[in-house]
């Protein structure tokens, strides 16, 4: 599946849950490589945040590996799975620091940074990116739009330059009319900085168009997969997930 | 600060800027009238005494928006630490008979007031500041009234009789201390704002949680900040002993003390640099006027004025200016939230 040998994440029949004895997932197999967009869907209760969680250390791998960059990182803590594995996690509800400004937000994405000069480096890098947040650097983040709110969060967890992100649902909470806005966003970040994303949506048509390839999680485990094209007309998939008989 | 790109900033924050400036202006002149003051011959010691008490008042508000305004925990307890550095000084200087009769010299008896008040405070606070919301506000008015009560039953305080301090009135000297601490207090707090350290401290109100996942370690920054506060308050306390002379368990905490605080960072602006010194100058003023006019009336004017601001201006009088602070609203909903789970969420066109 991937082009270039090692993927930059695998999970390997991975079961994880919160409770020993009572795993969520059962036995998931995934792989995200280099430069590639991921997205898993699949209904409610499938297990999808508990995929994520697995992965950020922050819910028990009973059996399985997960591998980054071909290291074994299964059960990493999750002060260490940004550190020392560089996987960001910008969470589904929302967490920008609403009272404070644009700017100080994302340095808060580099706290752990002492070096002025490579803060401000970064900041100004994000704004590269997200030209509406250097017009907005000193307004307070919880007065910019959801949409706007949401280009922040990624901006902020690009700070420490980490080689995955995982987003939780970035549409979950916005207004249909700009969710488009926060896939283009992750679809131009791919294509300019070859950001790799792994994802999971709700709103799985928009995710998958947004997509390389895609995950179907049902019941704890993946049953479909292949490239997001693929999903988007497989006739099971699309009377399942994607709301078409 | 690290802005260092071309903004066009919107006609509303223009105006802002100016009103800013002539703020700055104006406290630079206030400053300087302020320091000539007891120069002029109109003015009394009794004039004075009255402007270093409302300089403890502004001090102790300072502090407290540290805690509360800076880092969201609302502390109702505060006036402890103005209890504990008085007492702590009385006992070191006092040479009642009945007494410890240390006779220590005032000025490191009210160091070392300031110091136990300090260390206690992050003793405290280590324990109470675990608790969220409302929980740490009451444990914190839990502490306040404990301690008077010990205050109270000791021997080495003098029991409920209280201690006599040796007078000494020299009324501009301490206007002149307590003015220089107090600018020095707002000073630092202005640069405390501007730095890491500043930022935790309000990444913490805004949410904890998400603050440690940044990697800030909350518990230090909090215990930290409320332990310099305590340490602050627990010096004005030692100085008001000083020059009140005596201290009786309910003189030296007093809840007022702790309202007095809130009311003045609310009508001046939460976690806003400038917003206790106004609030509390405002308020001490408002006092005097109600005092003079509604004498029977002082006590609910003074809680209709705690509804119109939260009703009209929850943002304070400095927070009209300067929208970096916060909202009494904002932080009502916070304190009452804390713990609450936050799924719910406003959706945004």
């Amino acid at each position: 599946m991937t082009v270039e040998g090692r993927p930059l994440l695998e999970l390997r029949d991975v079961c994880a849950g919160y409770f020993a004895g009572h795993d969520i997932i059962s036995g998931v197999n995934l792989e995200v490589a280099q430069g590639e967009v991921v997205c898993v869907i699949g209904p409610n209760g499938a297990g999808k945040s508990t995929v994520f969680k697995a992965i950020y250390g922050l819910a028990q791998v009973s059996s399985g590996q997960v591998l980054c960059d071909g290291r074994d990182i299964t059960n990493i803590a999750p002060q260490d799975a940004l550190r020392t594995a560089g996987i960001a996690m910008v969470p589904q509800l929302r967490s920008v620091f609403p009272q404070m400004t644009v700017h100080e937000n994302l340095e808060l994405g580099m706290y752990v940074e002492r070096r002025k000069a490579r803060v401000r480096e970064r900041v100004e890098y994000v704004y590269g990116l997200f030209p509406r947040l250097a017009e907005r650097s000193r307004q307070a983040a919880g007065t910019m739009s959801g949409g706007e709110q949401r280009m922040l969060e990624i901006g902020r967890s690009l700070m420490q330059e980490p080689r995955l992100i995982l987003m939780d649902e970035p549409s979950a909470g916005l207004a249909p009319v700009v969710t488009h806005l926060v896939f283009e966003a992750i679809r131009r970040l791919n294509r300019e900085i070859g950001l790799t994303v792994l994802m999971i949506e709700q709103n799985a048509r928009q995710g998958l168009e947004a997509s390389h390839r895609g995950y179907v999680l049902e019941m704890g485990r993946n049953t479909y997969q292949g490239p997001a094209a693929k999903l988007l007309t497989d006739p099971d998939v699309r009377r399942s997930f994607l709301g078409m008989r | 600060m690290g802005r260092g790109h071309s903004t066009q900033w919107p006609r509303g924050m223009v105006a802002r800027g100016r009103l800013r400036h002539a703020g700055w202006t104006a406290s630079v002149a206030i400053l300087v009238f302020l320091f000539l003051l007891p120069l002029l011959p109109s003015v009394t010691n009794s004039t004075l005494f009255t402007l270093t008490l409302m300089l403890t008042t502004v001090g102790v508000a300072v502090n407290w928006n540290l805690t509360g305004g800076f880092t969201g925990y609302v502390d109702f307890g505060h006036a402890v630490w103005f209890g504990i550095g008085a007492y702590t000084t009385a006992i070191l200087v006092s040479l009642q008979s009945n007494g410890p009769q240390i006779g220590w010299s005032p000025i490191p008896a009210i160091g070392l007031g300031a110091l136990v008040a300090g260390l206690l405070a992050a003793v405290i606070g280590r324990a109470t500041m675990r608790l969220k919301g409302p929980y740490f506000s009451i444990a914190m008015l839990g502490t306040f009234v404990a301690m008077r009560e010990i205050v109270r039953v000791s021997g080495i305080t003098g029991g409920g009789v209280g201690l006599t301090l040796p007078p000494y009135l020299n009324r501009p000297l301490f206007y002149y201390i307590q003015l220089v601490l107090v600018v020095a207090l707002v000073t630092f707090t202005w640069w405390l704002r501007r730095t890491r350290f500043g930022a935790a401290l309000v990444a913490i109100r805004e949410d904890e949680i998400g603050a440690e996942m940044r990697g800030i370690d909350t518990t230090h920054f909090k215990v930290s900040v409320f332990s310099f506060a305590g340490f602050s308050t627990g010096l004005f306390g030692g100085l008001w002993a000083y020059q009140n002379t005596f201290v009786d368990p309910d003189i030296a905490f007093v809840e007022v003390r702790t309202v007095d605080a809130v009311m003045s960072t609310m009508l001046g602006g939460l976690g806003t640099v400038a917003g206790p010194v106004v609030g509390a100058v405002a308020l001490y003023w408002l006092r005097e006027v109600l005092w003079a006019n509604l004498l029977d009336y002082h006590l609910l004017t003074q809680g209709a004025l705690l509804i119109v601001i939260v009703l009209f201006i929850p943002r304070g009088l400095v927070g009209l200016v300067d929208r970096r602070g916060t909202s009494v609203t904002t932080l009502w909903g916070r304190w009452l939230g804390r713990g609450v789970d936050r799924t719910k969420q406003e959706d945004e066109p």
